[in-house]
């Protein structure tokens, strides 16, 4: 009977090459898979994020009347809840009321997170929280009073507020990114202004092998959407025709 | 009746793999590794492609919603091509990242639409068609998104007021 021969060191040193060369190459697919599978699902929230934010601000606008208040991490879309030909043919006292409980006023706002991340959210009046009596308000061009509005039902608890969408970033452009996601406006009068832009990014961290951010980008999709009012009804104190 | 091992079960277990069999094995590791690496890399390209259709079909529809809500007699003035790079916003602005490798087309041309069912009934309108493109590697172009739309002239138009 042949007698058990032990491995030469070089053998053994050969194996252990080997083995470790292997081990690395696989480590090495499997971190280029798991990094490519993360790609995957950003990419997919950024796909999906950001037609969910073109059709919810498309729809809102189509419903609107006017733009009230246009800041960059605000603005407010006036919805009206009657046709001017049924609140009084136009005249520019049934006109002027928007009404609190009617779900006229649907602001957009753009609000950072504890994170740094930010969100997109809508603010509409909770209604069963405006007294009797005290829902109502009138058309006006100043924006502070409008912001006033909103930082008072705020303050108050009567918004109810809810993300559009999440994780966003401010969008970058031609190499320099901006303080915050933003809207944009075709003009600074609420009087003429028939467009909305609104500008955010989908920015992604690369992360270390312990799940910590590296402060490198691993994916950047800047969007800029653009939306129009196409039936704005212009305010007589706008010159409109009443 | 017994149950014996066979003679190859005990051979086997004291035979090493050959060299044959350690290099098929690897062989088939690495087809396998090859195989899942094509399928993600197609998939992150799938993907990419995605991103650049949602892209451009907010650049179409940025573009026809202008059309949309422009005064009548002002839609034609819209149409015209955009060189990829020279993309711009509704307010003038340069378009971000993806969105400024983009090219558009927009074309409008008058099509008085009959309505079925009401004989004699037309109406006079502009027929919109926006193409968002990108080129590809040899700097073909590539549709990404058309978007087609009728904008008719509505009733206070024809007597000469804004929509």
């Amino acid at each position: 009977m042949r007698r058990p021969r032990a491995f030469t060191l070089l053998e053994l040193m050969v194996a252990t090459v080997t083995v470790t060369m292997v081990a690395g190459a696989v480590a090495g697919f499997l971190g280029t898979f798991h990094r490519a599978l993360r790609l995957q699902d950003v990419r997919a929230a950024a796909i999906v994020r950001t037609a969910a934010v073109q059709a919810h601000v498309s729809r809102l606008l189509l419903e609107s009347r006017m733009v009230l208040e246009q800041g960059q991490q605000r603005t407010l879309l006036w919805l009206p809840s009657e046709m001017l030909e049924d609140s009084g043919s136009g005249s520019e006292s049934a006109f002027d009321l928007i009404n609190l409980t009617a779900d006229e006023l649907h602001w957009l706002l753009f609000e950072q997170e504890a994170d740094g991340s930010w969100s997109l959210k809508e603010a509409v009046v909770n209604p069963a929280t405006i007294p009797a009596g005290q829902g109502d308000r009138y058309f006006t061009v100043d924006a502070a009073y409008w912001n006033s509005v909103f930082e008072d039902l705020r303050a108050a608890g009567q918004l109810t507020i809810f993300p559009i969408a999440e994780g966003l970033a401010p969008m970058a452009r031609d190499g320099v990114v901006a303080a915050a996601p933003q809207f944009t406006y075709g003009t600074t009068s609420i009087c003429t202004n028939r467009s909305l832009g609104v500008e955010f990014a989908f920015m992604r961290e690369r992360l270390d092998d312990a799940g910590d951010p590296t402060g490198e980008e691993e994916l950047r999709l800047d969007v800029r959407l653009d939306e129009h009012l196409p039936f704005p009804d212009v305010h007589p104190i706008c010159g409109g025709g009443s | 009746m017994s149950i014996r091992p066979t003679t190859f079960l005990m051979n086997s277990a004291r035979r090493a793999f050959t060299l044959v069999e350690c290099l098929v094995s690897l062989v088939i590791v690495a087809m396998a590794a090859a195989a899942a690496s094509t399928a993600i890399s197609a998939g992150i390209a799938a993907q990419e492609d995605a991103l650049r259709i949602t892209l451009a079909a907010a650049c179409a529809e940025s573009r026809m919603s202008q059309a949309l809500t422009t005064d009548y007699g002002l839609v034609p003035n819209l149409a015209g091509h955009e060189e990829p790079g020279a993309l711009l916003a509704s307010d003038g602005t340069a378009m971000p990242g993806l969105m400024e490798e983009m090219g558009r087309r927009t074309t409008v041309a008058a099509e008085p639409q009959a309505i079925p069912g009401f004989s004699g009934l037309v109406l006079s309108g502009w027929q919109v068609t926006v193409t968002v493109y990108d080129l590809d590697e040899d700097g073909a172009e590539r549709e990404l998104a058309v978007l087609r739309r009728f904008r008719p002239e509505t009733w206070e138009e024809t007597q000469g007021a804004s929509p």
